[in-house]
Parts: structure tokens; C-alpha cells; sequence
């Protein structure tokens, strides 16, 4: 079978973006507060995990009970690596049988669900986080609903969520897929 | 934002709400964290001052426009940075102090020579203790110094702001800080001396910090003077036959930053009163200089029918202004003629005489003050007893050696030049003139002690070109008795201009009467213009500055938290830190107890927390700040047993005591880090034996 050139540059540019995700951050916060002099950051990579300012947020949370976060200790951070190997095989897959109908749709829809599960979980994994309060901790708070996406302020705390460009270039991959399908089918119409 | 509403409609009790604590949690109830949580919906910020209420301001505080200007060149809001950092002598506070220019604020306290608790300097921390033993002088634990004159670091004669060092008079030492933590790394004790003056002065890439010492001590022929051992009859005669003076010549290795003892050298004086050194660059380079007052070789002996010192030492019209040709006292040294004695080669005086290292020019009269202008041409003196500053110049002194032209010898047999032949000027500027700093137009400033002032004049070329050389050009009154005074980067190839710093002795009626024990007065004084304009009175109330170096502050690059594990020694990993590591273990050792602890500290838990020992342990605690945060710093210190070490960011320190006395202590955090700072402690149990 004889791979035509846009298909080719699709398959392409669909791989290049699902491939560069993995070394950009899929989620980050960023936590200012006026006596530290550089913001706290923390950002999840899909090949590199949790990265950031681990020990300063871990010394604040265990005041209120948060539990530890130590990379080492998070299986998902090693799923999440074949999770986005497995979003470049279908972003791949889909790219090739883009045109080709149901099969295209099928791919495509997994990949979507696949991609959305992410912050999905990450969310859920949160919301773990934050209702699971050591209640020997020396400050009592209720548990409370994670700040996943937006922008907080909060007592003297600026925080600013957000999915990175590690989650948005697969999901443009997507929209690119789906665009091209569309236009495609709509050119082999006319 | 709907965060913020929800949480508004949220029952408030003591309890902190759940949203408000998502900050808390995530980012911080350290320090302040929580502080402003709610209040700051409700309090608007201070719209910014009209033109109008700052006239109303002036007019209530009752300030002339003058203080107006003052204040404007002065205030540096926080934030901000100042221009200039000063590193100021402490005197007999043993200290350093740092001090910020134009806004006069001081910024640290360096403990240098006598233990400060802050710093947990001198209380059980090993390495601090170490360097007060090793620069101690084998008779007594010396825990009081007198520090005069600080220096710092040379890079092609410029300063690099890499290291400070500063003397002590009382104990001639010397000590080297490091500017990347501001904390002191050596104190060396130089041989055959007992009091130093001289310096610190560096040589132009800081290969040797020489210093002069001030009052002779008595030398054993050939064997020179060992604290506690030497001695000889104190009579006139035995005075001029067996004390002696020296200039060392300590070699620094600043890759380790140590002192490195046998490659320096020393070289052997007449016993005068060796005053302030300085060693040169550009013409200069190569040459060392240092006053000298008391060449009556007086001794004093007020009830044995001399006269007092302060008379029978003023008597000579001259002193001498000593000429040292360093480089050729290097090679000298390297060629062995110079003589082991007491841990330092010393180049005898005999030597330094045959050798063409010694010479002497006249000066008038019982100087201070020996400072060399940007070009290095010319050396100026500060006459003190005359109200000249004598104005030397280098070409004139190496041609007249070079002819050996010389008005005869000093009693010692010092070549003494003619001083006609060495004297570029002299100016006559006030009473009591002591030392002098420079600008980047060519002008010098002396310190007037006696006519309290300090008076402008100019200098020659190449550093003023003008058509009026050498002449006063302008005098501000200062309040009261001025010492030293300190212009930016004076004393080197380019210095700043723009601020002089008078050090005064007295502040007498300057400020609010805190008992008879005054303050001293820093005043801060505005040189970039043509007339010299009074800024600033700031009171030092910690100690008794004696001079001062002013420096660029974005020369000076401190860290700001150490590497985790880091002996600030060495600036390398401590050599018992282990990632990690916590736990005690009890062993013996060269048949005595030790009762060994890895600790580490973090916002707010010393682990551990509970240490068990006997009685007659030695206790040798690893204690590492695991924070590696800014300003994270933590401290440790115990109950009863006089034990206070601070640790800082990624410090790694050891502390060393004997646990002889049973009981149960308990050990906290001295430094307010966190919410539960107070929470942050232990308990040591030293069970009897």
C-alpha cells in the first residue's frame, strides 16, 4: 500500500506531538506566597514523573496531615510512561487509517478516551490526596476539593494549576486527526 | 472567584476553613503562611502619598529642605539593594561588621576573633571551635581580639570581593573571611609578633596579605619571640638591642582558603611602632609601605622618671615611612637566606639591608594613615602631630635608590633616603591629619582628628590633571573626632567616588544619650559634587570601628543556601554527612565513650529527638539542615551545657562536648523557622555513671 504524502506528513506530525509530549510537563502548580523568594512548582512529566520543589511541599503538608509525596513511591508515575508509549501507537495508528471510516473512528475514540483518562486520574488521585488527612497531624483541616485547574487565591497564597503542553500536544494530534478526517471525507464527497 | 465565595459562606471558628487551608497545605504555614488569611479582603491598600501631605509631613517634622535631600539620597526602600556594601572593623567587639551604602543599614555581624552566639561561633560547633584554637597562641584560648583594618581580595590590584580579611592588634592575627557565606575560614597567629597594626594589605593578585606589626616584642637572638616563653629585662637599652618589629608576608591559598604558613616570610624590624602598610600596583607594584612613629624607641616608665610614652615618642621632627621591595624579600626567601624561625622564614634585618630590601624616607611626624593614590604613584602620609599630608612619590623614591642616594642610616643601619629627593608635595590641611582616601576626579580626603573635619585637596598627575595640584579645595566639619574614613574602592586602580564614610570616635551630643557608654558616629557624606555634603549620623553601638573598605555590591556574590551536606569549612561535603542517615550509636574510642548522633533538622523536627547517653560520653553530634530552602535556617543548642551551633540551609555541622554532668536537658531549635518552632526540640539524657 502506497502511503500518500499528506498521509505520511500526518502520520508524521501526529507522532512528532504525541513523541515531544513526552518531555513536557502534562500538569503543573505553582504556588507563590510572599516570603519565599521563587515560587514552588511542581510539574508531572510523562517520562520524567514528579519533579519540583518536592521537599518544600511535603514540609508545609505535613503540618496539616497531607501524606508524602515521594515519586518513588507512585506506581502510576511508571504506568504513566506506557500509557503515552501507548497513546504514540495510537496516535500513529490512527493517523494511518485516518480516511478509512469506522476503523479511523474506533482508534480515534480510544486514544481520546485513553488521553482524557489522564487528568481524569490525576485529578482522582488528588482528590485521594486531599481527603486522605493524617488525623494526627498538628493542624486539623477538613479534607478538601484538590485545586486541579484554574486559578486560586487563597489566604496569602497565589496558585495557578494547569494541564501543560505534555497533555495538549497528544490532544492536538487528536483534533488535527479528526480535522483532517472530516475535511478528507467532505473532499471525497464532492 | 467561586473559591473564594464558597469559602466566605463556610462556618469560621478557631478552626482554619478547608479552602483557606488549601494554601496552607500546599504552599505554606511556614512562617507568616497564615498570617494574612482573611484579613486581606478586608483592608484596602493606602492610596500613594500627594505632593501635598509630604509638604505636610516636612512641615510637621520640623525639617529643613536639607534633611529633605538627605533623606532622598538615603532611604533605599526594602527590596532594594544598596549601591555599596562596607565591611567595617568591630575593634575590640573582635568582629566584622557589613554595612549597606547610601541607607547605612547594617546587614550582618561576622565573628571573627570572639565567639558570637548567633552565628553559634565558639559554643561547641567543632569547626569553630578549631579555628579560635588554632589561632590562639599555645598560652590561653583567646576569645577577645581587636580588629583594625579590613582588606579585601585583589585581582590585578582591583578588588574582587571574593575574600575579606582583617588583624587583630591585641593578639597580632589575622583572619580570612570567605564573601561567599561571610563567614570566617582561617585565623592564623603570626610568629615572632605580639600586636600587629599594619594591615591587612594584599598584594595586587593577593599572592601575600602582609601586615606591620605595632609594639616590638622581645626576640631571643636568632630564635625571634614565642608567646609565654620570651623574655628579657624591659630597660632602654634591652629595648633597642633585643625587641624587634615585623612586616609578614602570609601567603593565602584561596582555593582552600587557608593561610599557608611556610610559604610566606617575614621580614625583621627596627623596634619603632610600626604603623599602617600598603603594597602597591602599576609603578608601585612590587613595593610594600609602612609608617612608623616612636623611632625615640621610647618605653615609657612613668615612675622609674622617664617621661610617658605619648611624650618621649613625640619627640623626632621625622619618623620613618618604611620602603619594603616585597618581590625581591620573595626571592630572597626563595634562594634560602632567609632563617626558619618559629614556623615563618624570617629575612633578618642584616639581611634585608645587604640584600637592598629595607629602606626608610623620612616622615613627618608620628604619621598614620599610608594609603597610594589610583595611578600607584604616589604614597601620601597623614602627618597627625603636623597638619601636613605628605605626598611621596614612587619614580622619585626608585630613581633615588637606584642612585643610592641616601642621607646616611638609622641606628640599625636602614638606609634612610633623603626626603627632598623621595617628596612629591605636602599639603597643609588641618590639625591631626590621619588617613586618606581617594575619588575617581583626583582628589584625596583626610581625616582631621583634632579639627574635626575632613578636607579635600588635589592630587598630582596622572590622578588629577588639572592646574591646581596639590592644594585643599574644600572641608566639611564631622561630629566629632574622626579616625579612619572610607571612600568606595579607595586604594586601588579605580576608585568609586561618590560617598565618604567618616568614622567618628565620638558622637557626644549626636544622638540620644544611652548612658556613658556612647556610640560611635558613621557619617555618611556626599563627595560626587564639588562641595562635600553631610547625608547621614549612624550610630554604631556594637563595637569600635576603626576603618573601613567600601566595595561595589554587585562585586560581592554570596550563596545563598548551601549544597545539602556542606561543611562550610571547606564548602566540600562534611565528611560525616550521609544522605539520610539518622540514628545514635555508642562505641568506644581509644578507650573512652562516645555516644555518636546523626541529626538532621527541617521545619519542625530535630531527629531524633530523644538521645541517651552516659555520663562522661563524649557527645559528637552530625547535625544537617536538610532545608534547602532560602532562609530556612536552624539552630541547636542545649540546656545547661552552654552548646549553640546554627545551621544553615544544607549545613552540615559537628557538634563536640562531654556529656560529664547526669541529668535529663532538653535541646530545641533556637531559630524561630516555623509555626511549631517551639515544638521543634528534644530531650538529651545523660544517665549517671
Amino acid at each position: 500500500m502506497k502511503l500518500s504524502k499528506r498521509k505520511g506528513l500526518l502520520i508524521l506530525t501526529s507522532a512528532v506531538l504525541v513523541a515531544v509530549s513526552f518531555f513536557l510537563p502534562m500538569w503543573a502548580i505553582n504556588l507563590k506566597a510572599p516570603f519565599i523568594e521563587k515560587p514552588l512548582l511542581v510539574e508531572v512529566y510523562p517520562l520524567a514523573g514528579v519533579v519540583g520543589d518536592l521537599q518544600n511541599v511535603n514540609i508545609v503538608n505535613h503540618y496539616v496531615g497531607l501524606g508524602r509525596i515521594d515519586p518513588a513511591s507512585m506506581p502510576e508515575l511508571v504506568y504513566l510512561k506506557f500509557v503515552y508509549a501507548l497513546l504514540l501507537v495510537f496516535s500513529v495508528a490512527a493517523a494511518a487509517l485516518n480516511g478509512s471510516g469506522k476503523r479511523f473512528y474506533l482508534v480515534w475514540g480510544i486514544y481520546i478516551v485513553i488521553l482524557l483518562g489522564i487528568p481524569i486520574y490525576a485529578y482522582l488521585w488528588m482528590y485521594d490526596y486531599t481527603h486522605t488527612i493524617n488525623p494526627e497531624a498538628p493542624i486539623k483541616v477538613e479534607p478538601f476539593d484538590p485545586p486541579f485547574f484554574g486559578v486560586y487565591r487563597i489566604a496569602n497564597f497565589d496558585i495557578t494549576s494547569y494541564l501543560g503542553p505534555g497533555f495538549f500536544l497528544p490532544l492536538a494530534a487528536a483534533i488535527l486527526q479528526i480535522f483532517t478526517a472530516l475535511r478528507w471525507r467532505s473532499s471525497e464527497k464532492h | 472567584m467561586g473559591v473564594e465565595k464558597k469559602e466566605k459562606s463556610q462556618p469560621k471558628e478557631n478552626k482554619v476553613s478547608r479552602r483557606g487551608f488549601i494554601a496552607a497545605a500546599v504552599a505554606g504555614l511556614a512562617v507568616g503562611g497564615a498570617a494574612g488569611f482573611g484579613l486581606s479582603r478586608l483592608i484596602t491598600p493606602a492610596a500613594p502619598p500627594t505632593l501635598r501631605q509630604v509638604e505636610d509631613i516636612i512641615k510637621q517634622r520640623n525639617l529643613q529642605p536639607a534633611h529633605v535631600v538627605s533623606a532622598l539620597k538615603t532611604y533605599v526602600p526594602g527590596g532594594m539593594p544598596d549601591e555599596f556594601l562596607m565591611f567595617s572593623s568591630g575593634g575590640h567587639s573582635g568582629q566584622v561588621m557589613v554595612i549597606g551604602v547610601p541607607s547605612m543599614r547594617i546587614y550582618r555581624i561576622i565573628a571573627v576573633f570572639t565567639p558570637e552566639p548567633w552565628q553559634g561561633y565558639g559554643y561547641g560547633d567543632v569547626k569553630t571551635m578549631k579555628l579560635l584554637e588554632k589561632g590562639s597562641n599555645g598560652i590561653r584560648f583567646l576569645t577577645c581580639g581587636d580588629t583594625h583594618h579590613p582588606e579585601i581580595s585583589r585581582t590585578n590590584a582591583e578588588y574582587d570581593g571574593e575574600w575579606l580579611f582583617i588583624g587583630d592588634k591585641l593578639n597580632a592575627r589575622k583572619a580570612a573571611i570567605s564573601l561567599k557565606d561571610f563567614e570566617t575560614k582561617d585565623i592564623v597567629k603570626l610568629p615572632n609578633t605580639q600586636t600587629q597594626h599594619g594591615g591587612a594589605c594584599a598584594t595586587p593578585n593577593t599572592e601575600y596579605v602582609a601586615c606591620g606589626s605595632q609594639f616590638a616584642a622581645p626576640w631571643e637572638p636568632g630564635k625571634g619571640y614565642k608567646p609565654g616563653k620570651t623574655y628579657v629585662k624591659l630597660t632602654e637599652q634591652n629595648f633597642k638591642e633585643y625587641f624587634r618589629g615585623t612586616t609578614t608576608f602570609l601567603r593565602f591559598d584561596r582555593k582552600r582558603g587557608k593561610f599557608d604558613l611556610a610559604n610566606s616570610f617575614q621580614i625583621e624590624l627596627p623596634p619603632y611602632m610600626q604603623d599602617l602598610e600598603i603594597a602597591g600596583w602599576g609603578p608601585s607594584d612590587g613595593w610594600a609601605f609602612l609608617n612608623s612613629i616612636n623611632t625615640e624607641l621610647a618605653i615609657g616608665g612613668v615612675l622609674e622618671g622617664r617621661p610617658p610614652l605619648e611624650i618621649a615618642a613625640s619627640q623626632n621632627d621625622f619618623d620613618y615611612l618604611h620602603i619594603i621591595n616585597w618581590k625581591k624579600a620573595e626571592q630572597v626567601v626563595r634562594q634560602g637566606k632567609a632563617k626558619e624561625m618559629n614556623g615563618i622564614k624570617v629575612i633578618t634585618l642584616e639581611t634585608a639591608i645587604k640584600e637592598g630590601i629595607l629602606f626608610f624616607a623620612p616622615e613627618p611626624k608620628s604619621p598614620h594613615g599610608c594609603d597610594i593614590t589610583a595611578s600607584g604613584r604616589y604614597i601620601v602620609i597623614g602627618g597627625k602631630l603636623e597638619p601636613l599630608v605628605t605626598v611621596y612619590d614612587i619614580e622619585k623614591i626608585k630613581r633615588a635608590i637606584a642612585d643610592q642616594r641616601f642621607q646616611g642610616e638609622d641606628p640599625y643601619g636602614v638606609p634612610v633616603l633623603r626626603f627632598e629627593d623621595v617628596k612629591a608635595a605636602q599639603i597643609e590641611v588641618g590639625l591631626g591629619p590621619l588617613h586618606d582616601e581617594f575619588d575617581d576626579k583626583g582628589h584625596g580626603y583626610v581625616s582631621c582628628f583634632i579639627s574635626n573635619e575632613v578636607v579635600k585637596y588635589t592630587l598630582g598627575p596622572p590622578d588629577y590633571t588639572g592646574d591646581k595640584p596639590f592644594q585643599v579645595v574644600d572641608r566639611i566639619p564631622i561630629h566629632y573626632n574622626i579616625g579612619h574614613l572610607a571612600t568606595p574602592e579607595s586604594n586601588s586602580p579605580t576608585p568609586k567616588g561618590k560617598y565618604l564614610v567618616a568614622l567618628n570616635k565620638w558622637s557626644v551630643d549626636r544622638f540620644m544619650n544611652v548612658g556613658p557608654l556612647l556610640p560611635q558616629n558613621f557619617q555618611l557624606i556626599d563627595i560626587s559634587g564639588e562641595k562635600m555634603q553631610l547625608l547621614y549620623d549612624m550610630p554604631i553601638g556594637i563595637g569600635e570601628p576603626h576603618y573601613a573598605k567600601m566595595i561595589s555590591a554587585d562585586k560581592v556574590k554570596p550563596i545563598s543556601v548551601y549544597e545539602l551536606g556542606t561543611d562550610p569549612e571547606t564548602f566540600q561535603r562534611h565528611a560525616k554527612y550521609v544522605e539520610g542517615k539518622v540514628g545514635v550509636e555508642r562505641r568506644q574510642e581509644d578507650g573512652r565513650w562516645v555516644t555518636e548522633v546523626w541529626m538532621t533538622e527541617v521545619r519542625s523536627t530535630i531527629t531524633p529527638d530523644i538521645i541517651r547517653c552516659k555520663q562522661g560520653d563524649l557527645l559528637r553530634l552530625h547535625i544537617t539542615n536538610i532545608e534547602t530552602t532560602k532562609d530556612a535556617t536552624h539552630a541547636f543548642a542545649v540546656a545547661e551545657y552552654n552548646i549553640m551551633a546554627s545551621l544553615e540551609p544544607g549545613e552540615t555541622a559537628t557538634v563536640e562536648f562531654v556529656a560529664d554532668k547526669p541529668g535529663v536537658y532538653a535541646f530545641y531549635c533556637v531559630e524561630f523557622c516555623s509555626p511549631l518552632h517551639l515544638e521543634m526540640a528534644g530531650w538529651l539524657e545523660v544517665e549517671p555513671a
